[in-house]
């Protein structure tokens, strides 16, 4: 089973809770036992599993990640923006993959591990594929 | 050198939409690179200088600094800029000033003159030509150079190298904001395909607009003088629309600010001289209503030009000149300037004139003479 998620940033800079709809996609399928991967298409966003039960853990992530790579005035690519720039090398340290395990019909995970979508340029358009498979 | 038809003015609008369609891309490209994003983070102030058409897309753009990339813009004719601006400006920090000389041919002296002034006030300040010929003496006195090359089309008043001055300004305040984080990127990008949209109001305006211009042409191609009146960017536009008149018919017309016509020329004779008033919707429209209404009265024969559905001034107008489609304020010069092209056109066929007086053997010798002076000066 494949089926993307839909949804729109609101700050340059976030880390968006997505674990209801990605189980949500696991419960409305006949999957029962295997593999969820949830990929995400964009190239200034990532996929992040990390706590969500204190809003203040997800802003020291993006936080954090910004100190690593700040956005700054003298990137290479320069046709779109220093904040797009940034964001692609944001991306690709925090990667854009994750690997979930299902079982009896529910996403294994640990109890306070959310799936968090890591917007570094935004607000955008953004969405994640889901692609389930049985085994 | 032959004298100019004033068909090939009708040519050039057919060609507009087209200009909009396939070179918006290209020079949004050149823009992005134009200056570093260190550069573009850096501007405080943005002068543009120009002589001419050149002037007109100056003060027609301002609105498009201001209001989108949020930058103070100062739209200055060269002579002016070059005695009594570039040696004034407040720049105090590296990059702090960027001064854009616009020349479709190139080759404006005054132009050049003008970048070359500014370069030795500060080394502060960053000078670009936003010009159609990046070969010419206005290209080589500045320090970066923007392509608005066109395909020609033969000679003609500037009407397509008008609206590719225009493309690249807008283009300009487009990236400014875009970089000073004025909005994200892809508003940015949402605006530039919103240019490259309006080729299809552009086609839609001249198609409407044909009829009602030869019927206005063939109304007051015999009056001794028009006058054109706008606000806002549609000041720009005014001055515009007057040069093609003069520059094609030879008949004097005047561009005037909507609210200077209300403090000088509505007094001066004859009272029922044809005024055309370019009112797109925007912040000057509630006064062009007013001034429509004042205009009539006094006996002014009121042509509105303004969108198709418009109601208010179109109240007051004796004929209307309608633009078909929707267009921020910003941006409306782009579409404004359609009728007067025609309108000109339309006027100089009836008059039974060519383009530039070129059917007068005088001027056709000057114009020549002046057109292998330039080529020499490349």
């Amino acid at each position: 089973m494949f089926t993307k998620i839909k949804f729109h940033t609101s700050s340059r800079q976030e880390l968006i809770n997505l674990l209801d709809e990605v189980k949500g996609a696991v419960s409305q399928s006949d999957v029962k036992n295997g593999i969820c991967l949830v990929y995400c298409p964009h190239t200034t966003g990532g996929l992040v599993v990390n706590s969500y039960l204190d809003p203040k853990t997800p802003k020291d992530i993006i936080t954090e990640i910004d100190r690593i790579i700040p956005t700054r005035l003298d990137f290479f690519h320069t046709v779109d923006t220093p904040s797009d720039a940034a964001g692609h090398v944001k991306s690709s340290l925090v990667g854009i993959q994750q690997l979930f395990i299902i079982h009896e019909g529910e996403l294994v995970l640990g109890h306070s591990q959310g799936i968090l979508f890591a917007e570094f340029d935004g607000p955008r358009n953004r969405e994640l594929y889901i692609k389930l498979i049985e085994g | 050198m032959e004298p100019m038809k004033p068909s090939v003015m009708v040519d050039q609008v057919k060609d507009l939409a087209n200009v909009l369609r396939e070179q918006t891309r290209p020079f949004d490209r050149i823009i992005r690179d134009t200056l570093t994003p260190l550069e573009y983070r850096s501007l405080h102030r943005v002068y543009t200088v120009g002589d001419g058409d050149s002037f007109h897309a100056a003060i027609a753009t301002e609105m498009a600094f201001e209001n989108i990339a949020r930058i103070p813009c100062e739209p200055m004719s060269a002579m002016r800029f070059l005695e009594y601006g570039a040696d004034f400006i407040p720049t105090a920090f590296p990059n702090d000033t960027l001064v854009i000389g616009i020349s479709a041919s190139g080759s404006t002296l005054r132009i050049a003159q003008a970048l070359a002034r500014a370069e030795k006030v500060s080394s502060n300040i960053i000078t670009a030509a936003i010009t159609g010929n990046i070969e010419g003496i206005v290209g080589k006195a500045a320090h970066r150079k923007i392509s608005v090359k066109l395909p020609d089309l033969g000679g003609s008043p500037g009407i397509r190298t008008y609206a590719a001055s225009l493309i690249g300004l807008y283009l300009l305040a487009i990236r400014i904001g875009e970089i000073q984080e004025q909005y994200h990127q892809t508003v940015a990008n949402e605006m530039r395909s919103e240019l490259i949209s309006l080729a299809d109001v552009v086609d839609a305006t001249a198609k409407a607009v044909e009829k009602p211009a030869k019927q206005v042409a063939e109304a007051f191609k015999d009056v001794p003088v028009m006058v054109f009146v706008g606000s806002g960017p549609s000041y720009g536009t005014a001055l515009f629309s007057a040069a093609k008149m003069v520059e094609a018919a030879g008949v004097f017309s005047m561009g005037q600010d909507l609210e200077e016509w209300a403090h000088v020329e509505r007094f001066a004779y004859p009272f029922d001289t044809p005024t055309m008033i370019i009112a797109p919707p925007g912040r000057g429209y509630w006064r062009a209503t007013e001034l429509a209404k004042t205009a009539k009265e006094l006996g002014r024969r009121v042509i509105a030009v303004v969108k198709e559905d418009d109601k208010e001034v179109t109240q007051f107008a004796d004929m209307v000149l309608p633009v078909v489609g929707n267009v921020r304020e910003e941006f409306s010069p782009l579409v404004y300037h359609v009728f007067a092209n025609l309108f000109a056109s339309f006027v100089t066929e009836g008059l039974g004139r060519m383009l530039f007086q070129t059917d007068n053997p005088a001027m056709l010798a000057k114009l020549a003479a002046n057109m292998a002076q330039r080529q020499v000066g490349q």
